[in-house]
């Protein structure tokens, strides 16, 4: 009796061993696609451009849905001091400053083509942002200084590191537009990514068909080896594989 | 028959009889590898840490400008690393680019020019290539050290040191060499283990000249090899053998001593952190104490086996990390000894993932050098100007206190895995002197 009831116990700590490793895998699994998520939701959604007050360190333009040209400057709590002026050849409608304070300053001129700004940055103050209304416009001219120095790579137009080639620079009408209609493998990181591989195709391509030859012997060793149709399925694994390779090569020659 | 015998014969070197005799296990252990490579392979081309190019840097000024002593304080690990550039150079794509920009001694435009380039995954791959040699000899020489007679806790010590996400965070995406120092030092273990006590302590010196950290566990292997009272003045001379014959050689060479230009460097002021000041002068350094007072354990244990001993060099490490200021990379030493804990003690895995995870949070120590700049050769544009994790942090609470916070709990963390094995410890040595008795 005694017998039975501890080999019953020992079935129950078994089971109770094994529900405890699936959970714990299943909860493994269940992390890994949450932060992949969450990645892949960063790196698609943004069609504006994200930034951290305070963290992030530029200029930070965009259009909203009710085509309100937002620019935002951010400092990573340093004194800073960001200065610039905007025209148009059409006119400036409502604005917004947000976050100035006293001591900053803001001019609009009678027409109502030009505006600028000159505003300080510091420990405790984190960003300013112009929010304003063009009308009637065929570009809008940028001038954007931080102490005092064009920083290019420091303007981020419509898109992260989207940045203007001169200091002073146009967007037409539709820009913003333009760049959110940008596929997401011509914007960074992955712009920087794909130029790299396809500059070097050949190591990509020595690369990706290692890998490949590894991940299809994961699978024979696997999943294949008591297959009855094993070299059929293993011939297709290496004719899937050189076609992605394929695929890959032809997609990564029309990116560059 | 020959060939099947040849091929037996390889299989039963490579990943010992036990395990290559049983065909399931076998089986395992292959999947096993070839998914460690796979992982592997997805950092080797993409990341890096400024250090590896820094290591390449002053071997290209031996190999490109014919400077031998471009790095005397680690002039084994130079030669090394010099040899290989030498030996890959034919093969390296725009090779007069690459010498160029490692030859600049302006460090950030060298930097930068160095993620800019067309070839930088080819080239990071072929910079790491010796690293992931190293690392695959070094899982088959672990499995060979403890657990004879057990294929099955053999296997598990090759899957925790294959899927061990320190071993391969620092090997692949900081690319540090400290795998070149654990290499020979897991090939003296397995000398010692194999009582050839002479050997051993020749490699374990060669070791130590390579990289330094085996002097932390030379006075433990002295005591569990020596035999006679003989053998501790002759082990012990053989065993600083190594790092004199570098002092030598840097004196004879350089007209310099690199021992006393290592103990004047920061980082031999790293084991001294952690202090009490007491009055005036007097000050205790914890490391110190903590460090003789484990080693005067090990001195009164009865019966040294060799568990007991790999055991010690694991306390060792993790005492290193506990209480000094330490690099990421000094965690891998603790690595090669803690995967033979984690068969037996479960809970000490989950530590080390523990441990693991808050390596990451104090990364953010050092800056964006070892966070975002990890990822320049993906894109330099991002990690130039993406925001950094100290700003991040900074805008909701102080980073040095954020941080610190994390390094306490590790600090807890590692100080716990260090009791837990002391505890092992005492399991193994009790049964031990239960028999003797």
């Amino acid at each position: 009796m005694i017998n039975k009831i501890n080999r019953i116990n020992k079935i129950i700590n078994r089971d109770k061993k094994a529900a405890g490793k699936k959970i714990t895998r299943a909860a493994a699994v269940f992390f890994a696609v949450a932060i992949i998520a969450v990645l892949l939701f960063c790196l698609v959604s943004c069609s504006g451009v994200a930034f951290v007050p305070g963290a992030s360190f530029g200029y930070f333009i965009w259009e909203d849905k009710d085509s309100n040209i937002h620019i935002a400057w951010s400092v990573d709590r340093k004194d800073t001091n960001f200065e610039g002026r905007i025209t148009t050849d059409g006119a400036i409608g409502a604005y917004e400053l947000v976050g100035f304070e006293d001591s900053d300053k803001f001019e609009i001129s009678q027409a109502k083509d030009s505006m600028g700004f000159d505003a300080n940055l510091s420990e405790d103050d984190f960003s300013d942002e112009l929010i304003f209304k063009a009308e009637g416009y065929s570009y809008i001219e940028f001038e954007l200084k931080i102490n005092d120095a064009y920083d290019l790579s420091r303007t981020n137009l419509g898109a992260f590191l989207n940045s203007p080639d001169q200091g002073v620079f146009r967007i037409d009408k539709g820009y913003f537009d333009k760049i959110s209609d940008m596929p997401i493998y011509t914007k960074h990181p992955l712009s920087g990514f794909l130029y790299k591989l396809a500059k070097d195709i050949r190591f990509t391509v020595f690369y990706l068909f290692v890998f490949g030859a590894i991940a299809i012997e994961i699978i024979r060793i696997t999943a294949l080896r008591k297959n009855k149709k094993y070299n059929w399925y293993l011939f297709l694994c290496y004719g899937v594989l050189i076609l992605l390779i394929f695929i890959v090569y032809i997609l990564l020659k029309r990116i560059t | 028959m020959k060939a099947k015998k040849f091929f037996n014969r390889i299989g039963c070197f490579i990943c010992t009889k036990e395990i290559f005799q049983d065909r399931q296990l076998s089986m395992s252990m292959y999947k096993y590898f070839l998914i460690g490579i796979l992982i592997r392979m997805l950092f080797i081309p993409f990341f890096f840490q400024r250090d590896i190019m820094s290591t390449y840097q002053r071997a290209a000024e031996t190999v490109f400008a014919g400077n031998i002593g471009a790095d005397f304080q680690q002039l084994l690990t130079h030669l090394i690393h010099s040899g290989y550039l030498f030996l890959i150079k034919p093969f390296l794509p725009a090779v007069s680019q690459l010498s160029s920009i490692l030859l600049n001694q302006d460090t950030w435009t060298s930097w930068i020019d160095f993620n800019s380039m067309d070839y930088v995954y080819r080239v990071l791959t072929m910079f790491k290539l010796p690293y992931l040699l190293l690392d695959i000899a070094s899982m088959f020489l672990l499995i060979r050290l403890l657990y004879d007679g057990e294929p099955l806790k053999k296997l598990k010590v090759f899957k925790y040191w294959v899927f061990n996400p320190l071993v391969i965070f620092v090997l692949y995406v900081f690319a540090r060499h400290d795998i070149m120092g654990i290499f020979v030092t897991l090939i003296a273990l397995l000398l010692a283990k194999n009582n050839k006590k002479y050997w051993a302590i020749i490699i374990m010196s060669f070791g130590i000249a390579l990289r330094f950290f085996p002097v932390m566990i030379l006075p433990f292997l002295i005591f569990y090899l020596a035999k006679k009272k003989k053998d501790y003045a002759i082990l012990f001379s053989i065993g600083i053998a190594g790092l004199i014959a570098v002092e030598a050689f840097s004196y004879l060479y350089f007209g310099r001593s690199v021992i006393f230009s290592l103990l004047n460097t920061q980082h031999f002021d790293y084991i001294l952190s952690a202090k009490i000041d007491l009055i005036i002068h007097d000050r205790i350094y914890l490391f110190v104490v903590a460090y003789f007072l484990l080693f005067f354990a090990w001195l009164h244990t009865k019966q040294k086996s060799f568990m007991l001993f790999l055991n010690y060099c694991g306390m060792v490490y993790l005492l290193y990390v506990s209480i000094s200021y330490f690099h990421p990379q000094y965690l891998l030493w603790a690595v090669p000894f803690m995967v033979f804990l984690f068969v037996r003690k479960d809970s000490l895995y989950y530590y080390h993932w523990a441990q693991m995870a808050f390596l990451m949070v104090i990364l953010v120590y050092w800056g964006d050098l070892v966070t975002k700049f990890l990822i320049a050769p993906i894109d330099i544009r991002t990690a130039l100007y993406g925001t950094g994790l100290i700003p991040l942090i900074g805008r909701f609470y102080e980073p040095a206190k954020f941080v610190n916070i994390f390094r306490s709990v590790f600090t807890a963390i590692s100080i716990w895995m260090i009791y837990l094995i002391y505890r092992d410890n005492r399991a193994i040595s009790l049964p031990e002197n239960k028999a003797e008795k």
